[in-house]
């Protein structure tokens, strides 16, 4: 990452789409997020990650301002969700049961689409729903729910937002489908300079699609950063039990065989006769979820909401 | 630090025409047929109204026509049995208007029920508030404009109704005067309350939806706490103006006026009408508080601002139950 803007450089650093500090909420007695710090650069496509019950949810929620955090605050493009009226038209969200009117047709939905948002793109909405071969005049509610899906995102696309945040977006999705919606999300984000915020339990599908990452688990981000900076920081070596460790940050020890098989954070030289080699990015993820007591790494860490490593 | 300035984007397109828009687009898309279904019921109560009143005044003619009450040209039975019949019928329209306004204060509470509450708990319920609130509609104006379209068109109907209710019964003065009916008669329909008592309705609908955020509890509660407010309404009725008070002798009882209590006098006290299980009451003087037929139409006014004050205070309540909501 060398030669890379760094958080803090007024010059370089990127504009944070997507911010939180001492980011909390609490539902009744138990705390849904608690003490969040990350800033998602934008334009940058981030996977969301973590268990049933994380704080996925609920961060994503308070992103697009449908709720307000107990403690600490979010900013989109600087700003409040939720409250800065203008952010309503810049942010989409896609919820996770893809709420829609089942008595609708598709034509109808998106001109619901057309009625609600002033910046609506009916020929981008009209082409997510054509790819999918969904007639206009079908009801939502007699759709399956990858059309639905599709529904939903068209929607959310058609509203041209600056960041777009997408809760499971692919959960009900054949492996096909799945493929070409994310192909239209990706082209379009891309396209548009969209900042992409998707969560999802299917790690298999983050890898080649995001570059940044967030993992949150118990309510606490414990990865948050560019997915090569992260990957980069981490190792996986494979060797030996006797073989030393000192001086890494151990965050999984797992035995394989003869062996054992460890992802370490290295801080200095790695011991001769282990075998290393950087996790992938599906490798990396099991490890920190499989290892709650591990250590948590979050290079976005600013030292101002807008300011963020890209 | 690089300033949070967002991109420039074009500014929407402009819109002409009277067509409904936005949410209220989407509140027309999904009520039209019921709005339809209700502006026909309201058109068929009317021309029954009409129709009732039209038949009070046959009913009268044929009435006067028989001379009931004077000279007679047939057999004396025969002229008594059919006055007694055209007074029955007279008596039967009169009371039909009576039923119709008892049955037309009800709907209010069902129209609340069903085109406020069961949208927004809807809404809530399948999670359809999420959608809306994400296509840069504010949860606020997601609300307004959910219900202003059945407001106005509840209350434009509601007023033709009410207005021609008080007509028929009292403005356009029937031969068979139903003033002595007029307090007795579910004031509740006529104007200017019932069109206040349907946006009182539609408020009630619309915080119970919010508080309850599922179909059919918020539809059971509406209903429950309409009925409520009915009751309530009969019971602080007499007390909205202040009662007057006579004497009268023996079988003197003013007429064109509602009595809410009365009793006989004795030794110059008011005793309730209960003393008269002791007592022989046909030759004592009695008391009455009552109110005359003056203060029904004022009456009427200063129910409307009771419920013109409750509907206030519920949207209130509603405003503040969203914006706890979305917190």
């Amino acid at each position: 990452m060398t030669g890379q803007p760094r958080a803090g450089d007024a010059r370089t650093t990127p504009e944070a789409a997507f911010a939180a500090t001492g980011l909390s909420r609490r539902y009744r007695r138990r705390w849904a997020l608690r003490d969040c710090d990350f800033a998602i650069p934008a334009g940058a496509v981030c996977g969301l990650v973590g268990p049933n019950g994380s704080g996925k949810s609920t961060l994503l929620t308070l992103g697009a301002g449908l709720q307000q955090p107990t403690a600490g605050e979010v900013r989109v493009h600087g700003l409040r969700p939720g409250l800065d009226a203008v952010l309503r038209e810049r942010i989409a969200f896609v919820a996770q049961d893809k709420p829609l009117y089942p008595r609708l047709t598709v034509a109808e939905t998106l001109r619901l689409g057309r009625e609600l948002n002033p910046r609506w793109d009916q020929d981008l909405a009209l082409e997510v729903v054509q790819q999918g071969g969904l007639s206009l005049t079908g009801r939502v509610g007699e759709l399956s729910g990858g059309q639905r899906s599709r529904v939903a995102l068209a929607l959310a696309l058609g509203k041209r937002p600056d960041v777009l945040l997408l809760d499971e977006p692919m959960s009900d999705l054949d492996p096909l489908s799945r493929h070409q919606l994310m192909g239209t999300l990706m082209g379009q984000a891309a396209e548009h300079g969209t900042t992409v915020v998707i969560s999802t339990h299917i790690l298999s599908e983050l890898d080649g699609v995001i570059d940044h990452l967030l993992l949150v688990d118990d309510g606490q981000v414990r990865l948050a950063g560019p997915v090569e900076e992260i990957l980069g920081a981490h190792l996986l070596l494979d060797g030996p039990e006797s073989l030393p460790l000192e001086p890494h940050t151990v965050l999984e020890l797992r035995r394989t065989g003869r062996g054992v098989s460890a992802l370490v954070r290295p801080d200095g030289p790695v011991a001769e006769g282990w075998r290393a080699e950087p996790p992938d990015l599906e490798q990396l993820l099991l490890a920190y979820l499989r290892s709650p007591g591990a250590a948590s790494l979050n290079t976005t860490v600013p030292s101002s909401p807008m300011e963020v490593a890209a | 630090m690089t300033t949070a300035a967002l991109p420039a984007r074009s500014g929407p397109a402009v819109r002409r025409g009277l067509r409904p828009r936005g949410v209220t687009w989407l509140t027309w898309r999904q009520t039209r047929l019921a709005l339809l279904v209700v502006t026909l019921g309201y058109l068929a109560a009317l021309a029954y109204l009409l129709y009732q009143r039209h038949q009070l005044d046959v009913m009268q003619a044929r009435y006067s026509g028989l001379q009931c009450d004077s000279t007679t040209r047939g057999t004396v039975s025969e002229i008594v049995g059919e006055c007694g019949r055209t007074g029955m019928a007279l008596a039967a329209t009169a009371n039909s208007l009576h039923e119709f306004a008892s049955y037309a204060a009800v709907v209010p509470g069902l129209l609340g029920a069903a085109l406020a509450a069961q949208p927004l708990a809807a809404d809530f319920e399948h999670g359809r508030h999420l959608l809306l609130w994400s296509q840069s509609v504010s949860p606020r104006r997601w609300f307004t404009q959910r219900l202003v379209l059945p407001a106005a068109v509840l209350v434009v109907l509601s007023t033709a109704l009410s207005a021609a209710m008080r007509w028929a019964a009292f403005w356009s003065h029937p031969a068979s005067s139903m003033n002595d009916l007029a307090f007795a008669f579910p004031s509740d329909a006529m104007v200017p309350v019932y069109p206040l008592l349907t946006l009182t309705a539609i408020a009630l609908g619309a915080l119970v939806g919010l508080l309850w955020r599922r179909v059919i509890p918020a539809l059971g509660t509406t209903l429950a706490l309409y009925g409520a407010l009915l009751y309530g309404i009969e019971k602080v009725r007499p007390y909205l103006l202040p009662f007057r008070r006579t004497v009268f002798a023996p079988g003197a009882m003013p007429g064109d006026a509602w009595a809410y209590d009365f009793g006989p006098v004795v030794h110059g006290k008011d005793l309730p009408y209960s003393a008269c299980d002791h007592l022989a009451c046909e030759n004592l003087s009695n008391w009455t508080v009552y109110h005359s037929l003056s203060q029904f139409g004022p009456m009427l006014w200063v129910e409307t601002g009771v419920l013109a004050v409750l509907t206030v205070g519920l949207v209130a309540l509603a405003y503040r139950r969203l914006l706890a909501v979305t917190r």
